[in-house]
């Protein structure tokens, strides 16, 4: 399962995509999800065992944030790496 | 109990905020028309749906309720709450229609992973 997010770190939408994250999931975060690069505690980093975190390159870019993405355990995705993502997981489900 | 091929609807809006909740509560019950198993679980503000003392509100909005309670007759059994969203509203189990089933917070990965599909409103 590829959980995507595009909200703050600590929205609603973000506690509740991690209520539900299982092990050997993955979570790419896109648009203000990207913030989660400023918050090294957030608790998705680590949801759950075998879990992979992607950040969206060019919304950190747009948002100031490569720098943050550079020193972060994220693995960076481009364009092309988003769609990999969806190649890789047989169920998508977005956070919103 | 195999959930190989049925469909889980999350609701995470309340009744009037947004068009999400009836459009989730339509695609379960189309589903549901069409002969799918479909299970519906109530994250967050969702729960706000399954107040039992929902009333008709201003003339012309559609209240939520009588939809909640067509579920039924389309074999929508499984409304599922986890304890967490009943506390974060200060809610008690016994305000929630009948057929709503608290589940414990830490089913939820696993309830996710074993539907095939899972569509999220």
């Amino acid at each position: 399962m590829l959980h995507i997010l595009n909200k703050p770190p600590h929205s609603e939408a973000a506690a509740q995509m991690l209520s539900t994250v299982a092990e050997g999931d993955g979570i790419l975060l896109i648009e203000d999800a990207v913030q989660a690069l400023l918050h090294a505690d957030w608790q998705g980093w680590d949801a759950a065992a075998d879990v992979s975190v992607c950040v969206l390159k060019e919304d950190a870019a747009s948002r100031g944030l490569s720098g943050a993405a550079l020193n972060s355990q994220a693995i960076l995705v481009d364009m092309e790496g988003f769609v990999e993502l969806t190649e890789q997981h047989t169920k998508i489900l977005s956070w919103y | 109990m195999s959930h190989e091929h049925e469909r889980l609807v999350i609701i995470r809006h309340a009744p009037y905020s947004s068009n999400a909740l009836r459009e989730g509560l339509d695609v379960a019950l189309v589903a549901a028309a069409f002969g799918q198993t479909v299970s519906l679980l109530f994250l967050g503000q969702g729960v706000l749906a399954l107040l039992k003392e929902q009333a008709a509100g201003a003339p012309g909005q559609k209240a939520t309720l009588p939809t909640i309670d067509m579920l039924e007759m389309y074999d929508i059994d499984q409304l599922l709450v986890p304890q967490s969203a009943l506390d974060a509203l200060n809610l008690q189990a016994a305000q929630l229609v009948d057929g709503a089933t608290v589940v414990a917070d830490d089913t939820l990965p696993e309830l996710v992973q074993r539907h095939s599909y899972v569509m999220n409103f």
